[in-house]
């Protein structure tokens, strides 16, 4: 797994009003702006905090990476003893806890809601391609058989949520990489919320905006090649084939079209806004595999959403929900 | 007790419990308490690991009271030994819990300091949340409380004492007991963990790890004890155990999962969690040690705490004394009112018939609410005891754990300085109101009285001093049979025990209330060795109220025939001594109708007329003392 760990680069970049840690040195001003910088599941994580004290900042910031180790147990297939590891092991998960049970309810709901494009037991189809380009250094895309065996696991509706039990089907395994990172960034945030920070920036690999900066100015969220967007509430979730690429020609990489078991290509890019990082890092990933129809039906069917969405050559189509969302705006190029 | 929490033996040495010696097979309670070997101190409940078949007697049959008391008192010395050696040594440095402090609080102290915390989420923020929307947003959607309820300050107060101690049985050494309690619209149980088992909306995280609250640690809360805790829709208390890792002493939050509204089905939304922290305030931690040095233990397994580590114990008597707030208002009440009928004693036996109303009801309240409501029948084993006290270092401590007998000893020690013995004897003893109450039914049913010859009566005096002096030599020797010859007062069989005793203890009381039907106060007057022990000291008394014609004794004896105790010499004079303050004699002092000395006055002055003012014909006027 530690593929795409290493493989994977940050698509996006963040000015921040200040940069953090300019301050430090000589006497330490009441309030500025302070970055926290760790890892969460499996990926590079970082909180700003704008206009706080560093005393404030410094707890949170302590707090917050508690957090996440604490989410990570549950949810993070980077450690062998997570909830999701055991269930992906055994087949059945007993006493979940209420972290585990609302990230793989969530995972279902969406994948209730967009029909399957977004489906968390795609982990045996990655599994099967990594086994494929590391065991025989093969160069090619697996042959259909292979993909077809794999594809036999897929299937979101064996996953069971019984009492007190989460349970999946024979031979299947689950990832909440589609997913989990934005349900860490949303408890994360609301965690900080609840302390009373109203100026943060939460960065796990979707971005959550608890409040603008604090002068009011919005956060600046860059896209490679694309316009910014000015982000001061909800989440931004991006997702980029070559964010993980398997195999040397590039062909293959981690966002699976459930349907086909193949990498999907209709996109260059997608980046998805909504209140909850999760549910935007959940859709993110399933419009990259939809058709610009698919995405559109979508987002008529929710309330909340944005879509944009960047084809191969170069072109950006953008969709809102009719009740849109508030907290972001677009720069036009 | 192995250093492990184990109980490796249990056997009782010596126990004093009256009930005991009688009746039940001393087998029976040495199989009942050797049976707690093996029980694990750490574990909640403990003896629930073993098989039923070797679990033994959970009681001892006749005494499930005292086994009662004995369980608890093995459990709880238990407990606080393994936690003072082990957990003080184990924890080192870091602060620990103190479960030992007894200590009562109230609604208000408990929120103003932290120990008990609250979150409010209103319905207007729960749709904003949820990303709904409700017509009254200003209403509670869920306000909520948390407490960690191990501490008594905390636990007792808010669940009461016998709930808290029930509970606290129910856990182990270390674990926790935590209280959740709400209003509002959502429930945080909701309805799914009569199903799994689990509360899924409810959870505990601290730090790195998640706590799951099951419906097997669970206890549901009719009500808050605490004085001034408002009224909640749920409350429910949880049992959380050491072996999860959770850490009383840290920062915890209560997680609380708002379900998603099922009305919008538009939205997609992450699920709702609101949090409560919580960090228990830093009063109900011991500091702890610095540096502890192993090597001063010599025994293994039990090493010697480090003495700043020892818990500071609020003193076990408040508790108490709290607890029975309204007993101790009543006996001060009782106990004024004697003040003011001693301090107007003129005013009240002036007027006969009011004297005697007061007089038979003092006494029923002395016998009803004393001696068999409260227990409050002072006893020359209080005697004794006060007396070793002061020989071996007194400590107030043990005398203020009967608030009962400790507020009347006051007040009797005051009324033997001020007025004599007599006042305890007369209106305080329950078993002499006893006697007395029966001694008047006696006499008005019809029962002749037995007249005692003075001389013979003045010798019988002498048997309660030998008695008290033999009681208090015995005690130099043991206290124990001290306390066996402190059985000549049937006070225990009596009013303690209300006669529920073994038979030759039963056959003796009713003897001596049986003679105290043809002597009144039989055992008062002869026997008596508390009456005894406070007469010797009475002999400093201030006062000298009772009052006597220069006549008394020589032309009439009514008063020495009527006195209840034959304390009048058929010469006039009280004796102070045997006196118990009765007023009998003051009644009739004043009694136109019954005074020799009075009625005689009255004839010397009717043939005159009455010239000169009216009012000197009244009695009450004008007439000399006898002093």
């Amino acid at each position: 797994m530690d593929i795409s760990r290493m493989t994977r680069r940050r698509a996006l970049t963040i000015f921040a009003a200040t940069a953090a840690g300019l301050v430090a040195g000589g006497s330490r001003p009441e309030t500025a702006d302070y970055e926290w910088r760790g890892y969460a599941m499996g990926t590079d994580a970082r909180i700003i905090f704008s206009g706080a004290s560093h005393q404030a900042s410094r707890s949170a910031a302590e707090l917050a990476a508690v957090e996440i180790e604490r989410l990570e147990r549950a949810l993070s297939l980077f450690r062998s003893d997570s909830e999701i590891a055991r269930l992906n092991r055994d087949g059945v998960l007993p006493a979940p806890t209420g972290d585990m049970l609302r990230a793989v309810g969530l995972a279902v709901e969406v994948a209730d809601a967009t029909d399957g494009l977004f489906d968390p037991t795609v982990q045996a189809l990655w599994e099967a391609y990594v086994d494929w380009f590391s065991t025989s250094r093969n160069q090619e895309i697996p042959p259909q058989h292979l993909i077809a065996r794999a594809l036999q696991a897929v299937d979101w509706r064996q996953i069971k949520l019984a009492d007190d039990s989460i349970v999946i089907g024979k031979g299947q395994r689950i990832t909440l990489n589609g997913l989990g990172q934005g349900y860490v960034t949303d408890r994360v945030a609301n965690l900080l919320r609840h302390r009373g920070f109203n100026n943060v920036l939460v960065d796990l690999g979707e971005q959550r905006a608890l409040g603008p900066n604090r002068d009011g100015s919005p956060w600046l969220v860059g896209r490679r090649g694309r316009p910014r967007i000015e982000l001061s509430d909800g989440a931004l979730a991006t997702s980029e084939g070559v964010g993980c690429i398997l195999g040397a020609n590039g062909a293959v990489h981690h966002l699976f079209d459930p349907r086909t078991g193949r990498s999907s290509h209709r996109w260059q890019t997608i980046t998805v806004h909504h209140h909850s990082a999760a549910v935007a890092d959940a859709l993110s990933t399933a419009a990259y595999c939809a058709s610009g129809d698919e995405i559109k039906n979508l987002v008529r069917k929710f309330d909340g959403l944005i879509v944009w969405a960047t084809d191969h050559s170069g072109r950006e189509n953008r969709w809102e929900s009719a009740i849109r969302p508030i907290g972001v705006k677009s720069h036009m190029g | 007790m192995t250093p492990d929490g184990i109980i490796a033996g249990a056997k009782i040495v010596a126990h004093e419990e009256p009930i005991l010696v009688i009746g039940v097979p001393r087998e029976a309670l040495a199989a009942y308490v050797a049976d707690f070997k093996g029980f694990d101190l750490r574990a909640g409940g403990g003896l629930q690991q073993l098989p039923p078949a070797a679990r033994g007697p959970q009681a001892v049959a006749g005494a499930s009271v005292t086994s009662a008391v004995i369980r608890d008192a093995i459990l709880r010395s238990g407990r606080a030994v393994f936690r003072s050696r082990v957990t003080a040594l184990e924890s080192g440095s870091v602060p620990r819990l103190d479960r030992e402090s007894r200590r009562r609080s109230s609604w208000p102290a408990l929120v103003a300091e932290g120990a008990v915390k609250r979150l409010l989420v209103t319905r207007g923020e729960a749709a904003r949340l949820r990303e709904t929307t409700d017509a009254e947003p200003e209403k509670t959607f869920i306000e909520l409380w948390l407490a960690l309820a191990t501490p008594s300050a905390i636990g007792e107060t808010l669940l009461g004492q016998r709930l808290y101690e029930s509970e606290l049985a129910k856990i182990g050494a270390e674990d926790n007991l935590l209280l959740v309690a709400a209003n509002g619209l959502y429930s945080f149980r909701g309805t799914e963990w009569r199903k799994s088992g689990v509360f899924d909306r409810i959870e505990i995280q601290q730090g790195r790890n998640t706590f799951r609250l099951r419906a097997s640690d669970y206890q549901p809360i009719d009500v808050l004890h605490a004085a001034g805790a408002p009224e909640f829709r749920e409350i429910a208390l949880f049992r959380i155990a050491h072996a999860s890792g959770f850490n009383p002493t840290e920062p915890f939050r209560l997680d609380v999962s708002l379900a998603r509204d099922a009305a919008s089905p538009s939205r997609l939304a992450a699920p709702v969690v609101v949090s409560l922290d919580y960090r228990i305030p830093d009063s109900y931690l011991i500091p702890g040690s610095v540096a502890s040095s192993p090597t001063l233990g010599r025994e293994p397994g039990i090493r010697p705490s480090p003495p700043d580590a020892a818990p500071v114990q609020a003193p076990l008597w408040q508790d108490i004394w709290w607890q029975r707030r309204y007993e101790i208002a009543a006996l001060a009440l009782m106990l004024a009112g004697l003040g003011g009928i001693l301090i107007f004693q003129d005013w009240v036996t002036a007027r006969g018939k009011l004297y005697r109303c007061v007089r038979i009801g003092y006494l029923l309240l002395t016998l009803g609410f004393l001696g068999f409501l409260a227990n409050a029948q002072l006893s020359v084993v209080n005697v004794v005891t006060f007396i070793h006290a002061l020989l071996s270092g007194f400590r107030w401590d043990l005398f203020l754990l009967d608030p009962m007998v400790f507020v009347l000893w006051s007040f009797v020690a005051v009324s033997i300085l001020f007025w004599g013995r007599g006042v305890f004897c007369g209106w305080l003893c329950p078993f002499g109101a006893l006697q007395e109450l029966l001694n008047e039914a006696a006499r008005r049913l019809g029962i002749a009285q037995l007249q005692v010859p003075f001389g013979l009566h003045e010798r019988l005096w002498m048997l309660k001093y030998v008695l008290f002096l033999g009681i208090l030599a015995a005690s130099l020797h043991s206290i124990m049979a001290a306390f066996a010859m402190a059985e000549v007062e049937p006070f225990k069989t009596a009013i303690t025990l209300k006669f529920a005793r073994d038979w030759p203890f039963v056959i003796y009381a009713a003897l001596l209330l049986i003679a105290g039907l043809f002597i009144e106060r039989f055992f008062c007057r002869y026997l008596c060795p508390l009456g005894a022990a406070l007469a010797i000291p009475a002999r400093m008394r201030m006062f000298e109220w009772l009052k006597r014609y220069r006549e008394c004794g020589a032309e009439c004896q009514i008063c020495a025939r009527t006195c209840t105790v034959q304390a009048i010499h058929p010469l006039g004079q009280i004796n102070p001594n045997e006196c118990i303050y009765c007023l009998q004699c003051q009644a009739k002092y004043f009694d136109s109708a019954v005074c020799l000395h009075i009625k005689k006055r009255i004839e010397r002055r009717q043939p005159r007329p009455a010239i000169k003012t009216p009012a000197a014909a009244t009695p009450a006027k004008g007439v000399t003392d006898g002093h």
